[in-house]
């Protein structure tokens, strides 16, 4: 959806190099009876102004259900003055803005952060601004994107200007972007111990109806391993993987279960999830993705999604 | 207040033994919240001086006052979050172990995705969400905006917001303009629906909240657009 075709000039990577438009790291902290506590980014993946990452508290007190979550932005921009204008993406006496725009599928929310502005006759321009999202509010990951706008339209463009955008509240580009997982690690496939006699060894529980909106979680996915019966010893649950080629099998064929029901459901929409553009972060479309456009499997067919799984296994864990 | 889940299968497997059984299974922790809760619905129903075979030609009725009620007893005696009312697994608790007798008498139980089987579509998390994104200020004011509203509404506004999460400043200002169009008028030409096909298409290149004038100016070009004007 952010990749929607332009009708207008929005900020390229060449334009921001040019304009030296920099921003520092982002600093994420939180308070805790009376004191502020930094928060990290932990598992980073991705490049300086578009990555993902995983939240962290080395206390770990910090919840989003009994803390709120502070976040700090600063930036400059050495040449705002090479924004406007007919090579720029503003006309001449419009007034440029920067936000935050961030959302939650999780949450169910989706807000905005104001920076400041700005106009053509300006110098260097700096901003800073911090922003506190409340505790109880935030559930599962964030997408955050550091944004320009058109915050005050022009009055009178040049005739060389009315190409570019002149609606206020348009997005003119994102200077940077994460998505910041806060709760879990995102990672765990759900794996539920049951004691039932005369049921199989294991089986797979799915139940989501859009994967694009469904979390990879014990809700839509688990995997269930069942310690009544006669075979559940063989598991080795306990050893590694590496010891244990039946889980791996189990392992392998849940997964294979997994990727060919996304696949059924989603039929038409599966492209999106092999090119894993948009896709929301803890979601079973962008876990299934993962699997395609970092692990390699091949969903071609179900014969060559069994091999590449298989595959995957073999060279990574023996 | 402590919240429990319940998953999706577990919540399928509680809905079949209630359709079954025809009786609630309420864990002795949430007998408060069930008795609370049934009481808004008797209230609810008191307050249109209807009974239970009138509900569903008062649905909207229903659904709006009993709303109101639900969501100030969820916020302000059992603490419910925005953090827990995106959980799914809560409202399925809710449904299934507390209150499905009252799912029942709104929709019958040959609506599953109602009590279990669609997540954004469980009455109650449909209603909450409906008043948190129409909410005024207070319940007075709430209802007064909402009074003229029809289900479609309820759909439109809950359904319709996207995989983006809601731009609640956004909801609650469109709320408020839309009750001062003229009811009849409003429910002819589906204008509701109109406005929010036009937000879906027009949040990809602006942002509501960022317009000059804010989400009151971004609320009055939708509707320019359509060539209605305020009361």
């Amino acid at each position: 959806m952010s990749k929607a075709f332009s009708l207008y000039p929005v900020l390229s990577d060449a334009l921001t190099e040019k304009a030296g438009i920099e921003t520092e790291p982002t600093e994420l902290s939180y308070l805790d009876d009376g004191d502020y506590y930094p928060l990290s980014m932990e598992d980073i993946e991705g490049e300086s102004r578009r990555f993902s990452a995983r939240l962290s508290d080395v206390r770990c007190v910090w919840s989003a259900d009994t803390h709120n979550l502070i976040l700090r932005k600063a930036g400059t921009i050495q040449h705002p003055d090479l924004l406007f204008g007919k090579d720029g993406i503003v006309p001449h006496d419009a007034i440029i803005g920067i936000a935050g725009i961030w959302s939650s599928k999780r949450s169910d929310l989706h807000g905005t952060i104001l920076f400041g502005k700005f106009g053509m006759r300006v110098n260097t321009y700096n901003f800073n601004q911090e922003y506190r999202f409340e505790s109880g509010e935030l559930r599962g990951s964030i997408h955050f994107k550091l944004v320009l706008y058109l915050k005050e339209s022009s009055g009178q463009p040049y005739t060389n200007e009315l190409h570019l955008a002149n609606q206020t509240g348009i997005v003119l580009g994102c200077i940077e972007e994460f998505d910041l997982m806060i709760d879990g690690n995102g990672s765990v496939f759900p794996i539920y111990y049951v004691n039932e006699p005369d049921r199989p060894l294991w089986w797979v529980h799915f139940s989501s109806d859009d994967p694009f909106e469904d979390a990879f979680d014990d809700q839509n996915v688990v995997l269930y391993l069942n310690q009544a019966h006669p075979s559940y010893g063989e598991l080795k649950i306990n050893d590694s993987l590496r010891e244990s080629p039946l889980f791996l099998e189990v392992i392998s064929s849940a997964l294979y279960i997994i990727v060919q029901s996304v696949k059924e459901l989603v039929s038409d929409e599966w492209d999106e999830i092999v090119s894993g553009q948009s896709l929301e972060q803890g979601t079973i479309a962008e876990a299934v993705s993962y699997f395609i456009n970092k692990l390699g499997w091949d969903t071609s067919n179900p014969v060559n999604l069994a091999l590449s799984i298989h595959d995957y296994f073999d060279k990574n864990l023996r | 207040m402590e919240w429990l889940q319940l998953t999706k299968e577990q919540s399928s497997e509680a809905f079949v033994e209630f359709c079954s059984s025809g009786t609630v299974d309420c864990p002795e922790s949430y007998s408060e919240i069930q008795k609370d809760i049934q009481e808004l619905f008797v209230a609810t129903l008191s307050e249109l001086n209807i009974d239970a075979e009138q509900i569903s030609q008062n649905a909207y009725k229903v659904d709006y006052l009993f709303g109101l009620k639900l969501y100030e007893l969820l916020n302000n005696r059992y603490n419910m979050t925005v953090r827990m009312a995106a959980t799914e697994g809560i409202w399925l608790f809710l449904s299934v172990k507390v209150v499905p007798d009252l799912i029942a008498l709104r929709y019958g139980t040959d609506h599953p995705d109602r009590f279990w089987k669609k997540p954004k579509r469980l009455w109650l998390r449909v209603l909450w969400w409906y008043i948190h994104l129409s909410w005024q200020g207070d319940y007075e004011s709430t209802k007064d905006v909402l009074k003229d509203n029809s289900t479609d509404e309820i759909l439109q506004l809950v359904d319709r917001c996207g995989r983006d999460g809601y731009r609640v400043d956004f909801c609650r200002e469109l709320m408020k303009k839309f009750s001062e169009l003229n009811p009849e008028q409003r429910k002819q030409t589906k204008i509701f629906r109109k406005m929010m096909v036009l937000n879906t298409a027009k949040v990809q290149t602006v942002e509501p909240s960022l317009v000059d004038g804010g989400e009151s100016a971004y609320v009055d070009d939708l509707r320019d657009y359509f060539g209605y004007t305020w009361k």
